[in-house]
């Protein structure tokens, strides 16, 4: 099939074990997000499909050809056609940003026409081509980045946490340029990072990896809402995680008795809510009640942790209200909730 | 890379191998007679004794003249700045040859040390400098806030943290000290190098002169433990984020002022003034018929194709072990890295003699030949290459050979077209500090040179041996106003490091 396919791959650094028996398929024209804590081994398999690093075990194939297999297959990182982009853009600092966009292009009378309409295709201005890396600004050299690893037409381009070192404004925005660029180009993207929320938006397939490999990989929604465990849950957002006991769809616990999306599952088992899915009800209809115990104001919203009555004390949860006025620390509060509870697997 | 740093690396340990070789090859009985010999115990106490007082002495001058240059408000701070490294710009035996031609019945232990102190203090002072106007002031401010007074500020917070400075300095004073052989040649002081010299040129290659090879890199490895035992792990980084804020200058008041302008003026009077004198004397008597240009041209060409051809090939033999230390994983490179800084310290007599030792025994067509001479250039000042060079590479980031790689090219040209091209200012400052260090050299070509080398310090030498002052000054003169730059690049380094 065409696209990338990464089968049962694994690496180790002396005892370490980075990169530990990893499956992952994108196919061809799509994008993929890896996310995970530092040390996960994201980068390490980033660096193995880039062709910086051997596998110790399992095969890589692009587009039908294999990059790296177990029999000694080991196609060198200069010929693989892979395009990188590091986290800080690494742009040439000796060469112009003409210089930089067109280093991987044959030198040839098309070349100036050709970094030309790369500067162009990431909205860089002209004026710029002749300039030095150190006079632009960040987004700007990151842009020339993108130019330069697109300038060989790549059949699949690797982004290693290369908006982190943006700021807050200028990351969404380089994001969703980056997006709209990959998609008008057709190349198969790969995008490591440890930022759940860039994860969450740039791709069609998100991929969590925890202590060398991929713990769950699905689309983004699927992942955010149905993880298969309480580190993946809460790795992706903030979490409710309540001890419940479960059957014929339903589970019992602190928040009453909640709808969930595993008819299968009987007995005891933990579920997960997200924050956005409880809400402080205005009527009395609501049947949970509780006590504000602590408000916090975090400018868009305040977050209330509210003890669960039903719980006799202890289990408490955090509950997003709208800004306005907030219920006062003390005060009796009924909740709501929206939507089944997820049922966990661990 | 490995191979090409690992043989680099063997080349260089071909001393110490030789002496280790030496040891074994004479055998303990021999040994033993030719060490413990009264000749030896002169020479011992003479050597120790001279590290033992010009050391401390140039360690309390070096501080003083930074203090006063850094961190006073001394009248003309900047001009003193440049003169306390000045003297640097001078070879220790031109300084020699000064003195002597100043004061001709000067000579033995007190000559010598006062000789070597003027010669080499500023290798404390600058290192020492650049630290003083690195501390942050806000300690000193937070000291005095807590009740110490502005003495007691300096003893325990400024002092603390110039000791590395310090010690660094101390280290390449005495290994300088062991390793001086025409400074006390003239001033007729007897250390254990100049005592080789003697043997050597004597009766060649004896078994006596191997032995006292042998003492004399036991001195060097007993400096090298002390310095960095002393050393410890100690870390005086600046804790926090923001930049330092400027130093405030103590106020020396009319008295402290006299003071430390008489001790600048004496200073520079005599490791400047005498010099300078003396090379300006002997050039007026000498007068422009003095300038053989006939003599004086060939000998100079000669000089800069030996120090071009030393700069070229100690740069490329350092380059496979600085990109190693840099790059490599685990404690090869640092291994490799480790032989050559203690190469570094032996003596060039050592280096000398082992190579001829070698030549003569185990490949008899390469002595006396340039491969010779340039091989001695190499393993003496590799170290003074390997420092540019190996932070210039780290200066270059991995990523970038990455990207290079992910654009097409071969890690071997990724390697020379990023990363050596990014090292190459690196490189070159390196290929200038061996360049003039090759132009100034005076033991190792004295020794291994093809017959027929006449290079500026040769020259030199045998006309100062002939006591022929007047015609041996231009030779001098050129080897100063040749140093001056490398002086110069020393003191801009050492500010930069401040980051000023």
């Amino acid at each position: 099939m065409s696209g990338l396919e990464i089968q049962a791959v694994s690496k180790s650094y002396g005892a370490v074990r980075a990169v530990a028996g990893v499956d992952l398929s994108i196919p061809a024209g799509q994008h993929t997000a890896i996310v995970g804590a530092s040390g996960s081994g994201k980068t390490t398999l980033l660096r193995l499909i880039a062709g910086f690093e051997a596998p110790d075990a399992g095969r890589i194939v692009l587009n039908g050809v294999v990059l790296a297999d177990a029999a000694g297959t080991m196609v060198p990182a200069h010929k693989r056609r892979v395009g990188y982009l590091p986290q800080d853009g690494a742009l040439f600092p000796h060469l112009s940003v003409a210089a930089n966009i067109g280093f991987g292009l044959e030198k040839g009378a098309d070349r100036a026409s050709r970094v030309g309409e790369l500067a162009e295709m990431v909205a860089l201005d002209r004026a710029m081509l002749a300039r030095w890396p150190h006079e632009l600004s960040g987004g700007q050299q990151q842009r020339v980045a993108l130019a330069r690893a697109l300038a060989q037409r790549p059949k699949l381009i690797l982004l290693d946490e290369p908006f982190s070192a943006l700021d807050t404004g200028l990351r969404a925005a380089t994001r969703k340029a980056t997006i709209a660029l990959l998609d008008a180009a057709g190349v198969t993207a790969l995008l490591v990072t440890h930022d759940q929320a860039e994860a969450l938006s740039f791709s069609e397939q998100i991929a969590v990896m925890r202590d060398g490999r991929v713990a769950q990989a699905g689309a983004p929604i699927d992942l955010y809402l149905r993880p298969r465990d309480s580190a993946t849950a809460t790795f992706l957002g903030d979490a409710i995680i309540l001890p419940a006991m479960v059957n014929g769809g339903w589970a019992t616990c602190a928040l009453g008795s909640l709808a969930v999306d595993d008819a299968q599952r009987t007995g005891s088992a933990r579920i997960m809510l997200r924050p956005e899915q409880v809400q402080i009800a205005e009527s009395d209809s609501a049947r949970v009640a509780g006590k504000v115990v602590d408000v916090e104001f975090v400018g868009h919203s305040c977050v209330l942790t509210v003890d669960l009555a039903s719980s006799n004390g202890g289990q408490t949860v955090q509950v997003r209200s709208p800004v306005g006025p907030a219920p006062m620390v003390a005060s009796p509060v009924r909740l709501r909730v929206a939507g089944p509870a997820h049922v966990l697997q661990d | 890379m490995l191979p090409a740093a690992v043989l680099v690396s063997a080349v260089t340990l071909i001393p110490i191998g030789f002496v280790i070789w030496i040891a074994f090859q004479t055998g303990w009985e021999t040994s033993i007679a030719l060490l413990i010999r009264p000749r030896i115990g002169e020479l011992l106490i003479n050597t120790v004794l001279l590290i033992v007082v010009a050391v401390p002495v140039s360690v309390v001058l070096g501080v003083a003249v930074g203090w006063l240059t850094e961190r006073s408000d001394l009248p003309g701070r900047r001009v003193w700045s440049v003169l306390g490294a000045a003297p640097l710009a001078v070879p220790a035996f031109v300084h020699g040859f000064a003195w002597v031609g100043a004061i001709p019945s000067l000579h033995g232990f007190f000559a010598g040390a006062l000789v070597a102190v003027l010669a080499y203090f500023p290798f404390v002072y600058l290192p020492t400098a650049a630290a003083l106007r690195r501390l942050d002031p806000a300690q000193e401010d937070v000291a005095g806030s807590l009740g110490l007074t502005p003495t007691q500020v300096f003893g325990r917070v400024v002092l603390p943290q110039l000791r590395l400075p310090i010690l660094g300095g101390a280290l390449l004073i005495a290994l300088h000290l062991l390793a001086e052989y025409g400074l006390f040649a003239l001033l007729r002081f007897d250390t254990f190098t100049t005592a080789i010299f003697d043997v050597f040129q004597s009766s060649f290659i004896a078994p006596a002169a191997n032995m006292m090879a042998g003492v004399l890199v036991l001195l060097c490895l007993g400096l090298l433990t002390i310095e960095s035992a002393t050393r410890g792990n100690a870390r005086y980084a600046r804790l926090g984020s923001g930049t330092a804020r400027e130093t405030r200058l103590f106020r020396l008041g009319p008295l402290g002022e006299l003071a430390g302008l008489s001790l600048l003026v004496v200073l520079t009077a005599l490791a400047l003034g005498v010099p300078f004198a003396t090379l300006l004397r002997w050039t007026v008597l000498g007068g422009i018929a003095n300038w053989r240009f006939n003599e004086i041209v060939p000998v100079f060409l000669q000089t800069l194709g030996l120090a071009a051809a030393g700069a070229i090939l100690t740069t490329l033999a350092a380059l496979p072990v600085a990109w190693l230390a840099v790059r490599g994983r685990g404690k090869l490179g640092r291994v490799l890295e480790g032989c050559n800084y203690i190469t570094g310290a032996m003596p060039g007599i050592v280096i000398a003699l082992a190579l001829v030792t070698v030549t003569i025994r185990v490949v008899q067509p390469l002595y006396q030949t340039l491969f010779t001479v340039l091989l001695a250039y190499v393993v003496l000042f590799l170290p003074r290459a390997l420092i540019s060079l190996r932070a210039s590479i780290a200066q270059a980031p991995p990523e970038l050979e990455d990207v290079a790689q992910s654009l097409g090219r071969t890690p071997t040209r990724a390697l020379w077209e990023i990363t050596m091209r990014l090292a190459a200012p690196g490189a070159a400052a390196g290929a200038a500090l061996v360049f003039l260090a090759v132009t100034t050299e005076l033991t190792a070509t004295l020794i291994l040179a093809p017959t027929g080398t006449r290079t500026l310090a040769t020259t030199f030498w045998s006309l100062t041996s002939e006591i022929d002052f007047v015609r041996a000054a231009p030779y001098a003169v050129i080897m100063v106003l040749l140093s001056v730059p490398l002086t110069w690049v020393l003191y801009v380094q050492s500010r930069r490091v401040a980051g000023r």
